[in-house]
């Protein structure tokens, strides 16, 4: 078999150099990353790429024209679901960032039965029509495609459509990056994805009899292989010894392939063929295994790097602790001599009391937070009156409630189950709530305290009518350092861990805490709690 | 100045300041007041000032604060002074290292305000004055 350099040859070995490219990409991918968010859209994405160039590379290679149209014609199958599967991966990375709403998601599945459709009548070419792939007229190592069907043109409009929607996913997911990094990969990714696909499409020129600079469109799927390398990078998916590996693997499987390819006799296909095949399962088991291996090492470089963090944390935070106990004694003080103070000097202490009361939680939340993260953050359960606890600790907000003209109503029910739970832990989770919903309800508001009986456990839930959180929120309320921007701007000052901390201890007690929450109308959290609690180690 | 019928009060405190603030706060309210800034003068002022109440700090120079309470439960002679600690450590298994040497309570600084301190002073010393006075 040797190869003549006109241009069927040059496109195919082209074509044949894109299916090894995105084999062994689909196979890393899979290997590596299919349990990431976007492994999956881009194994896919890569295995569909290799049937079309698989498929379009036989066409070159097999005896006969009813086979190798045959062959074109699932590569073009191929190639409709490679628009698909972009499609798939640009919804799903845009998902990431921006939560979009039904008309995407209708327009995302009108295009998938479309694709759906396509792939019917490419099946129907299969047994005779000619719709959308045509008759080969000519050897296929002279033509570079069969004629064009009267249906091809919709599917090149197909095509058409498929990339502006998903470059359009692309951009909106590059603006709405949360960073200049992170809108510029999003960028990269989109200029190399959109480029390499329009550039890849010209490639549908010979259908129509003319060739539309060959080497323009064979400059797609590099790029395309480019935006799929840098997907794999910016998940870290890439590191110096996997990608050692990889080359080392991948140079194995390109030799013993085309070895294979190019052998004259049967004897030493079989030979160059049982090494190949042995070549490409021991590869695969070793690129796996090197693949653990980085990825538990980078999971203990994690999880040294946030010990560090919350020791430092830990460390600073207690000690701050003397230094704010000082500064609050000193204004509880200067508090009580008020009487001989003037006006403004009253004004300035009562300013410095609730500043270094803020600086007191400010503190206690980092070391709480810092416990939490070294697992000293622990419980000590006993039975208790939880009615009287809720009572209390509702009540410590009362003065503020009435300062800020918020009403607040605490119900405890008479028949609330005897429970074990950590009174300072939970007086603490409880206060966290409160706190936040008669900071961030308006005056005229009401906050309400029930607390009830619940199947075996107890309910505990704090209603607001305060600000709520915005959609974009709502998945990050219990995160560590999270402020929605309406309470930034409410109440600037607050750690952002209350609630962090709040769902620990719940969770510690074996409870839940869920929420739900309308923008500007208010938040309603609610704390589940067994009877008893997970038991202790 | 001070009540003689009052606790006498030992404040074991190595910072300055926070001593400073407490003496002024139990001054007023006629407490009588003695001070030690390390565990050893903590212990000397045991001996020779035979306090009825502690305010002991745990991180302290030298012997450390839990060190202080073991030797003084130890002593016959000293164990029925009435402990409170008073300390920037609040872990719970500092707590229970405290309750289980015989403090009676145990406080963490910064999360309460000086009234309140003296507020669970006074709270303490009411549940043992009888036996004290």
């Amino acid at each position: 078999m040797g190869l003549h350099f006109n241009p069927a040859d040059i496109q195919s070995i082209g074509i044949g150099l894109a299916a090894f490219l995105a084999t062994v990409l689909a196979v890393f991918i899979f290997i590596s990353a299919r349990h990431e968010r976007l492994g999956r859209p881009m194994w896919v994405t890569l295995g569909v790429a290799s049937v079309w160039a698989w498929f379009g590379f036989l066409y070159h290679l097999v005896p006969g024209l009813e086979l190798a149209r045959d062959m074109r014609v699932v590569s073009v199958m191929g190639i409709v679901w490679l628009a698909m599967s972009q499609l798939y991966f640009a919804g799903i990375y845009l998902g990431e960032r921006v939560q979009y709403g039904k008309l995407v998601r209708r327009m995302q599945l009108a295009i998938y039965s479309f694709g759906a459709f396509l792939t019917a009548l490419l099946v129907a070419d299969l047994f005779g029509t000619r719709l959308i792939v045509g008759k080969l007229l000519f050897p296929a190592d002279v033509a570079l495609a069969p004629m064009a069907g009267p249906l091809f043109g919709v599917l090149v409009g197909y095509f058409v459509v498929c990339t502006i929607f998903s470059g359009t996913l692309l951009a909106w997911r590059a603006r709405a990056g949360i960073d200049s990094s992170d809108r510029n990969q999003a960028l990269a990714l989109f200029i190399s994805m959109t480029v390499g696909l329009t550039l890849g499409g010209t490639r549908f020129t010979p259908w129509y009899g003319f060739d539309f600079y060959p080497l323009v469109g064979d400059i797609g799927f590099p790029l395309f292989v480019f935006a799929t390398f840098y997907s794999i990078k910016r998940y870290h998916l890439l590191n110096r010894e996997v990608a050692a590996a990889q080359l080392f693997i991948f140079t194995l499987w390109t030799l013993s392939f085309f070895r294979f390819l190019l052998d004259t006799s049967a004897q030493a296909m079989w030979v160059d063929g049982g090494f190949f095949l042995a070549a490409l399962v021991l590869g695969v088991f070793l690129l796996r295994s090197v693949v653990m291996e980085a990825k538990a090492q980078r999971e203990l470089a994690a999880v040294a790097v946030e010990r560090t963090k919350s020791e430092f944390i830990t460390i600073a935070a207690h000690q701050l602790r003397t230094p704010v106990a000082a500064l609050r004694w000193s204004f509880n003080l200067l508090a009580e001599g008020r009487e001989q103070l003037s006006e403004k000097q009253r004004a300035l202490v009562d300013k410095g009391n609730r500043a270094a009361d803020n600086m007191m939680h400010l503190v206690n939340d980092l070391l709480d937070m810092g416990h939490i993260a070294e697992g000293r953050f622990t419980y000590a359960f006993a039975v208790g009156d939880l009615g009287d606890t809720v009572r209390a600790e509702a009540g410590l907000f009362e003065d503020v409630a009435k300062q800020k003209g918020v009403a607040l109503d605490v119900s405890i029910a008479d028949n609330l189950p005897a429970i074990r739970f950590d009174a300072n832990r939970l007086n603490l989770a409880i206060q966290n709530l409160v706190d936040n919903a008669v900071k961030y309800t308006a005056s005229g508001g009401r906050v309400t305290v029930a607390t009830e009986r619940s199947g075996e456990g107890v309910r505990i839930t704090v209603q607001d009518t305060g600000i709520g959180f915005t959609p974009d929120e709502q998945s990050r309320v219990f995160e560590k350092f999270f402020r929605g921007s309406r309470a930034v701007h409410m109440s600037p000052d607050g750690s952002g861990l209350g609630l962090f901390i709040a769902k620990t201890i719940i969770e510690g007690h074996g409870g839940r805490l869920t929420f739900s929450t309308e923008e500007g109308k208010g938040a309603r959290f609610t704390i589940s709690l067994p009877t008893k609690p997970p038991a202790t180690p | 100045m001070a009540d003689p019928f009052g606790p006498r009060i030992l404040i074991v405190e190595d910072d300055p300041l926070l001593s400073e603030l407490l003496a002024e706060k139990l001054h007023g309210e006629k407490f009588d007041l003695r001070m030690a800034r390390t565990g050893e003068e903590a212990l000397e002022s045991v001996k020779k000032d035979k306090p009825d109440l502690m305010l002991l700090d745990i991180l302290l120079p030298g012997i450390d604060g839990f060190e202080v309470l073991k030797r003084v439960k130890e002593d016959p002679g000293t164990k029925h002074i009435v402990v409170i600690i008073l300390s920037n450590l609040g872990q719970q298994s500092d707590i229970d290292k405290g309750t289980q040497l015989g403090a009676e309570k145990y406080i963490v600084k910064v999360s309460l305000t000086l009234s309140e301190v003296v507020q669970a002073v006074r709270d303490v010393w009411q549940k043992h004055a009888p036996q004290a006075a």
